[in-house]
């Protein structure tokens, strides 16, 4: 039978988290992770995601006009590269390489592909390999960070927008294609981002 | 300009006779379009504007020139350096000759122009002349400054130039030298002729205008009695520019591409002698939604003379190309049936198969869904309807009406809000109605990051609070969502921990119109967007929105999650299966639609819970994030 239920994580909240409720733990983190966070200018932007080598710093410079202050800066620049780099490896191993899928999604993320309800990567890598041939072009991405989990990381809200073609015709048909992610920075050092929550949907 | 009443409101219009202005702009456009040379005089004067100058190779330009350095005083290069050591009498002091090489000159109609002062208008000035002013200053209306004596004549040539929503005269203060005056006058006469077939032209076209027909009748255009007169005809070098220059002025009628859609809707082209559609390639840009077209009784031979307009007149419904030898050729209907897929009619004949359905057709779109191993859902996955409900149709009207008290009402402090603008969507194949592809009111804000690099604007793009956030919310256009169609949005909404609450994660796909679009094109123009909220309780039943992401992108339609275009066969789809006149199966199709519950389990959910589709949905997204969810309980195992 397929994977549509897999084990509970231990991050999952018992039962239904209902909208409104307090969730009693800190964002996407168990309290027993959350340590003090350090002083901002340690934060390294982008460090080892995906592998991705990133040699920009964070700027210390004054607060930009967007309104947001020097914490906030870094942050973004942050999620910025984080976003990046997932952009970047995601899309590409969509088609080529379908058997690694599960490793981008944490075990319980949830996740709706055209409104259908998926659990973890192991139900996202299961439809991707059954999927035809795809070919996708993220023509726009932008990305926001989330709360900063106190280990010089945060998670990050992605949003994408491109077109998808089936198949490696040049006629092959194609589509458009909206999807928001939340992605959580985990344990591993380099640092990865990992799908939390993912909505897919063909917008065109 | 007589039969002006019987044209359309617009065809009436910019007569053309207003004053210099008409005449400039002729000129340039004119000279622009392919040397629309009437036979005057070339340019002259050294530094004549290079459009002006398309052929300088010339007998006469090459006589003009040195008559005109002989008789207008020193070379270049001496008289500069001389005569600024001597500062030039000062004005108001009566009629004054020129100094040296130096021509006192006056600009005039600026002054009550409300946007631009005099420093604004020098500095516009001697970007088009190429040239510094010297001693400019403002005296009363005008401006004066002095100019080289050889450059007057260029100067001349921005006389009436419009600048900042008015024109500029540019004149000189005294009457000018003899050996000048001889060198501007072929200038002169040239644009008065340019403005004298501007207006032929009109007439022409006023002539030719059928308003019951809505047609532009275009045939014979050589035996038109004031064409004849004007000597277009009698070489062919001025026949090949007739047509360019009179779908140029039949361009200049119209504002927009609306009122050309409405007020043309046949050109008849026929008795031209036409060998192919070189002369006549215009006419699909100024028309481009022509529906009946006719070339009767040229001389077009093959498909190549009509290559030009192969991708043209995607709305074309009738052809006649009778008369021309090209409808001998072998499978000629079925070829030009290819080129127009539109044509519902050949030479008079009507082809036996209907044009396939117009792509502006509601439920367009880029063809079949290529098959999937699981079906396209037009519901998204909702954890909480109603508050989902609830944000979303008070969100987007709050949004659209009153942006200032949207953002006091959904955002606080801590809220980040930016947009992206994918400005290379796909969009529907022909459709110009909807899809406007002007982004200049985004693009200064777009954070697209495919295109953005610099971590400066990265991050003065990502707004911060609520004044930040309206303040960038004021450069965007304004907005309309129709919430009351739910048609036009597809969108999901989970339930994710933020901080120490449950908020909701919604993700939402829909299109919006930009009134202000409607009145600038003439067409009511969409766009599609994306949008990502994170949003958490504010109050009792207040919503505060943690983080906003929009991305908007060209009219794509609502085809991608519509029901009628999920029609890719289901390997055993249970769901198409169920007779759909049956309340309850229907409600038990549409949860199994939403949730790929088995019939079994959806029927059982439905029952406990009162047949109420969005209890159903709530208790099922209960269970399953639970893990409770028995594993036969859900449809379309991915693998088998």
């Amino acid at each position: 039978m397929s994977g549509f239920n897999p084990p509970r994580g231990p991050r999952q909240p018992s039962g239904h988290p209902n909208y409104g409720q307090r969730s009693g733990s800190s964002f996407y983190m168990t309290p027993n992770r959350r340590a003090p966070d350090p002083p901002l200018h340690k934060i390294q932007p982008g460090t080892g995601a995906f592998n991705q080598t990133n040699q920009s710093s964070p700027r210390q410079a004054q607060s930009s006009s967007g309104g947001t202050s020097m914490e906030d800066d870094v942050l973004i620049q942050l999620s910025y590269t984080a976003a990046k780099a997932f952009v970047q490896n995601y899309y590409n191993d969509l088609h080529t390489s379908r058997s690694t899928l599960t490793n981008y999604y944490t075990p319980t993320a949830t996740i709706s592909w055209n409104g259908n309800a998926l659990t973890g990567g192991s139900d996202f890598q299961k439809l991707y390999e059954t999927m035809p041939a795809t070919t996708y072009e993220v023509q726009c991405f932008d990305a926001q960070p989330l709360v900063p989990n106190g280990r010089g990381q945060c998670s990050i809200l992605l949003a994408t927008n491109g077109y998808v073609k089936f198949g490696d015709d040049k006629d092959a048909p194609s589509r458009g294609f909206s999807e928001s992610l939340i992605l959580e920075p985990d344990n591993s050092t380099p640092v990865n981002f990992l799908i939390t929550q993912q909505s897919v949907r063909f917008v065109f | 300009m007589t039969g002006r009443s019987s044209l359309p409101a617009n065809l009436g219009r910019r007569t053309g006779v207003t004053g210099g202005v008409q005449k400039r702009r002729a000129s340039a456009k004119f000279d622009r379009e392919g040397d629309f040379d009437m036979g005057g005089q070339p340019p002259t004067g050294p530094k004549a504007r290079p459009i002006s100058g398309a052929k300088p190779t010339r007998a006469t330009r090459s006589n003009t020139v040195p008559n005109q350095k002989l008789d207008s005083g020193p070379a270049k290069g001496i008289r500069p350096v001389r005569n600024t050591a001597r500062p030039p009498p000062g004005v108001g002091k009566g009629p004054r000759q020129p100094t040296g090489g130096f021509i006192e000159m006056k600009v005039s109609g600026w002054k009550n122009l409300p946007k631009v002062n005099d420093i604004e208008t020098i500095i516009f000035l001697e970007k088009k002349l190429k040239e510094k002013l010297r001693k400019p200053r403002a005296v009363g209306e005008n401006i004066l400054f002095q100019l080289p004596l050889i450059k007057v004549p260029t100067a001349l040539e921005w006389d009436n130039v419009a600048f900042a929503g008015g024109n500029l005269r540019i004149q000189p203060v005294n009457e000018l030298p003899v050996s000048i005056q001889a060198a501007i006058k072929p200038q002169m006469d040239r644009s008065e002729q340019a403005q004298q077939t501007a207006v032929l032209l009109k007439n022409v076209l006023i002539s030719r205008y059928i308003p019951d027909a809505k047609m532009l009748d275009l045939s014979a255009l050589a035996t038109h009695p004031q064409l004849q007169g004007s000597g277009f005809f009698s070489q062919e070098s001025t026949r090949a520019k007739m047509f360019p220059a009179l779908m140029k002025v039949a361009d200049e009628q119209f504002t927009n591409r609306a009122e050309k859609r409405e007020q043309v809707v046949s050109v008849n082209l026929a008795n031209n002698t036409l060998p192919d559609i070189t002369m006549v390639v215009s006419l699909s840009t100024t028309f481009p939604e022509l529906k009946n077209l006719s070339l009767e009784n040229n001389n077009i031979s093959t498909f190549k003379q009509l290559e030009a307009w192969r991708f043209k007149f995607r709305k074309l419904e009738q052809l006649i190309l009778t008369g021309n030898p090209i409808t001998q050729l072998p499978n000629y209907r079925e070829e030009v049936r290819k080129w127009w897929k539109t044509l519902v009619m050949l030479d008079n004949v009507v082809y036996p198969e209907p044009p396939p359905a117009s792509k502006d057709a509601k439920g367009a779109g880029p063809g079949p869904f290529p098959q999937t191993p699981l079906s396209i859902k037009p519901t998204g996955m909702v954890d909480d309807p109603e508050h989902t409900n609830n944000f979303l149709s008070t969100f987007f009207p709050s949004f659209d009406s009153d942006r200032k008290g949207c953002v006091q009402t959904f955002y606080n402090e801590s809220s980040l809000f930016s947009i992206s603008v994918n400005v290379s969507a796909p969009r529907l194949p022909g459709d110009s109605k909807h899809s406007i592809q002007k982004w200049d009111a985004y693009i200064p804000k777009s954070r697209n990051m495919v295109r953005l690099r610099n971590p400066t604007a990265i991050k003065d793009r990502c707004a911060k609070n609520p004044a930040n956030i309206l303040k960038l919310w004021d450069t965007l256009p304004r907005t309309l969502h129709d919430v009351t169609d739910p048609s036009k949005w597809a969108y999901d909404s989970r339930n994710v921990p933020m901080g120490d609450m449950i908020g909701m994660q919604m993700t939402v796909h829909g299109e919006y119109e930009e009134p202000e679009n409607i009145a600038r094109e003439g067409v009511a123009s969409k766009r599609s967007f994306s949008r990502t909220f994170m949003v958490v309780p504010n109050g009792a039943d207040g919503y505060l929105i943690r983080r906003d992401i929009l991305i908007v992108r060209a009219y794509g339609g609502t085809h991608a999650w519509s029901p009628e275009a999920q029609a890719q066969p289901q390997a055993a789809g249970p769901a198409q299966q169920v007779p759909d006149n049956n309340p309850k199966q229907q409600l038990i199709a549409q949860l199994m639609a939403q949730t790929s519950l088995t019939q079994k389990y959806a029927e059982m959910c439905m029952e406990q819970t009162g047949w109420d589709i969005s209890k159903a949905l709530q208790a099922f997204n209960e269970v399953r994030n639970s893990g409770s969810l028995p594993p036969d309980a859900l449809a379309q195992p991915l693998v088998s």
